[in-house]
Parts: C-alpha cells; sequence; structure tokens
C-alpha cells in the first residue's frame, strides 16, 4: 500500500546516467556493491568533477574496503528497522534509529553504505522510517563518515516518495555542510510537490546564513 | 475566539494525486491520536504573539531537539463540527504557558477527529520551525528562566547548553 502510494504521490525523478555523463566535466565512476539485505547487486554511476573531489574519496574508498556486510551488523540492522516499524515514529521523540543507527554506521560504513542506499531507494521499508534514518544521518557526529552521508542524503533527494526527500532535507540541515547546497538547490527547481519545495528551500536559506 | 495550535508531521498531510479533493490521508489520523478520547492543543493569539511562547513549551517538552511541525487553524471551526474545547493545564517545561495557554479538545469520537481532520487540510496553515530556530528558542527560554529546568529531559538540556 505504501509503495503504492509513493509511486502515485509524485512523479519519480529518474537521472538518466547517459544524460550526466554528457554534462560532466570529469570522471565517472562505476561501482559495484553488494545489498546484502536484499541480496541484490546494484550499480552506481556518480558524476565526479568540480568540488567532488569528496565524492570520489567515498567511492575508491568504498570499493577497496570491505563491501560485505558482517551478519552482526547486519542482524542488528535488520532487529533496529524491526523494532522502529513496531514504534510511533514522532518528531523529538527517541526511537529504535535515534539510539542504534549512530553506533552501528560509525562501526562499519564503508558496508552499511550500499545496504542503506538500496533500502533508500528500493525497499519496502516505510517512508517514515527511511526518512528518520535520513534525519538520523545528518546528526552523526564523526569525520570519517561525513562525506558518505551526505552523498547518501543528496542521493536520497530524488527519490520518489515525498516523504523521504522530507527526510533528506532534514538530515542535510542537520549536517550543515555547503558543500550540499547545490544538490539542495537543485533539488528545490525539480520539486514537484510546493510543501516539500518550500521547506527544502528552508534548508538553502539556512545553510547560506551558516555559510555567511 | 483565537486560534488552536496541533502538533503535526507534515508530510503525512501531502495528498497523493489519486485523493479526492475533499478527502484526507488516512496516514495523517496519526497526528490526531487521542488519548481519553481528549486531543490536546494549545491557544494561539490572533496576533500570534504568544505562538513562540506556545511553540518553547511544546519543544522543550521532547526528548531530543528535531524540527517541529505545526498546524494552526480558528477556534471558530469547533462549533461547526461539535467539537467542545476546554482549559486545562499542561505539562511542558513551560509553567506558565501550561496554566494559560493549554487546551484539550474533549469527548472526541472517530467522526468528530475525521471532521477535525478535513479541517486541518490546506488552506489551513501548515509551518515547520527548523531544529535550529527551535533550539535558539529553546535557548533564549532557559536563558530568561521561562523554563522549568527540572522538567526538562537532561540530555535536551545538556545539547541546550553546550
Amino acid at each position: 500500500m505504501s509503495e503504492d502510494f509513493q509511486s502515485q504521490t509524485s512523479q519519480p525523478k529518474y537521472i538518466d546516467p547517459l544524460e550526466e555523463l554528457r554534462k560532466s566535466v570529469a570522471v565517472m565512476v562505476f561501482q559495484v556493491v553488494s545489498a546484502s539485505s536484499l541480496g541484490a547487486q546494484r550499480g552506481f554511476l556518480r558524476e565526479t568533477g568540480e568540488s567532488d573531489t569528496r565524492t570520489i574519496e567515498l567511492i575508491s574508498d568504498s570499493s577497496t574496503k570491505a563491501r560485505q556486510i558482517t551478519p552482526e551488523i547486519q542482524a542488528r540492522l535488520d532487529a533496529m528497522l524491526h523494532a522502529a516499524c513496531q514504534q510511533v515514529i514522532e518528531d523529538g521523540k527517541g526511537n529504535a534509529i535515534t539510539d542504534q543507527l549512530a553506533e552501528l554506521f560509525v562501526k562499519d560504513y564503508n558496508a552499511i553504505v550500499p545496504v542503506l542506499i538500496t533500502l533508500i531507494e528500493h525497499g519496502r521499508t516505510l517512508p517514515v522510517i527511511k526518512a528518520e534514518i535520513l534525519k538520523e544521518l545528518g546528526r552523526i557526529r564523526d569525520v570519517s563518515s561525513h562525506s558518505s552521508r551526505r552523498w547518501i542524503l543528496e542521493h536520497a533527494l530524488s527519490t520518489s516518495s515525498p516523504f523521504v526527500r522530507d527526510g533528506a532535507g532534514l538530515g542535510l540541515a542537520r549536517l550543515g555542510d555547503p558543500a550540499a547546497l547545490k544538490y539542495l538547490e537543485k533539488a528545490v527547481q525539480d520539486e514537484p510537490n510546493v510543501e516539500i519545495r518550500s521547506d527544502l528551500q528552508s534548508v538553502v536559506q539556512e545553510l547560506k546564513q551558516a555559510v555567511r | 475566539m483565537g486560534l488552536l495550535l496541533r502538533i503535526i508531521t507534515k508530510p503525512k498531510w501531502l495528498k497523493p494525486d489519486w485523493m479526492d479533493p475533499e478527502e484526507v490521508p488516512a496516514d495523517a489520523l496519526t497526528d490526531l491520536r487521542s488519548s481519553q478520547n481528549e486531543l490536546s492543543v494549545w491557544s494561539v493569539e490572533r496576533d500570534k504573539s504568544n505562538l513562540d511562547t506556545v511553540l518553547v513549551a511544546v519543544g522543550s517538552n521532547r526528548e531530543r531537539l528535531d524540527k517541529l511541525d505545526y498546524a494552526l487553524f480558528d477556534e471558530d471551526i469547533l462549533p461547526a463540527i461539535q467539537i467542545k474545547c476546554t482549559k486545562s493545564e499542561g505539562e511542558t517545561p513551560h509553567v506558565i504557558a501550561n496554566k494559560v495557554m493549554h487546551r484539550d479538545l474533549v469527548e472526541l469520537t472517530a467522526q468528530k477527529v475525521a471532521h477535525l481532520a478535513r479541517a486541518l487540510m490546506p488552506p489551513t496553515e501548515h509551518v515547520r520551525v527548523s531544529e535550529r530556530s527551535l533550539q535558539r528558542l529553546l535557548q533564549n527560554a532557559l536563558r530568561d528562566g521561562s523554563l522549568d529546568r527540572s522538567r526538562v529531559v537532561v540530555s535536551m538540556l545538556e545539547k541546550l547548553e553546550h
């Protein structure tokens, strides 16, 4: 039901990789990662160039280090999601995600990033849970995983669910990284929903004020 | 009669394309979960002069700093949907707001809640206060002594004071 809802509430914002290639002034990096929670294989095509050197680092980092999530972390991630599904997720209230995600993520972010991307893009997890994950990714204070988290959040700005796009904006607001501004501004331009667009615009303004 | 504020989660109130214009998303009802057939709301002056006080009261009563979404609606709509509004004491760290501004919508039925949900749909104002803005409001309230610190969750207090 919720997946139907997602697909009908907004237009999917598919980014054509070939179009991206034409626009790119630098490198395209192809990364195949294992998306362990669904047992699927996924490929990620990522434009890099201009100020995107940190993205290159992230991808090369991910491609050379551990790609398989350990059974222990997978079990804890599954338990966290299961617990969150049983809870009422409300702003300002703790839940399994706010309690556990940071520790799990920092423990082995190279392995968790592809799992979270798959979950956010394709998982059958409720949008409210996905949004909570994105919000929490912005809250984690860990320099080594900063680029990875920013990348996930930027990526989630173009998902089909308005709830999830909203969560991505909130996560980026918390992350407070002005490097996300160009993605947020693009998201504002592309956002079909008036309410979400307005809230994303507020995030842009807040980040710009923080820069001044 | 003034305005009433109810905390919501804005994305739950977004209308999907398939939905009839007069309908309300079912998910929105989760923002109107009653307890003892009552719903907590806050009274806001028409000129919104006490809006920040209400936001501080609500925001300080949480476990964690977070953005705050709310719907602001006219109290005048209540008689038409047969909902009674009574003054009652709030339970937030803001003692004055608790005494003066807190209200309960009482004797609710499922049908009345559905009518209320319809009344809360746009063009009723849905507003977001960012986490950063709320943090500033709460920090100011702590500084000027508006909040009873003993009622603020310790982790929240630490976050606000650092």
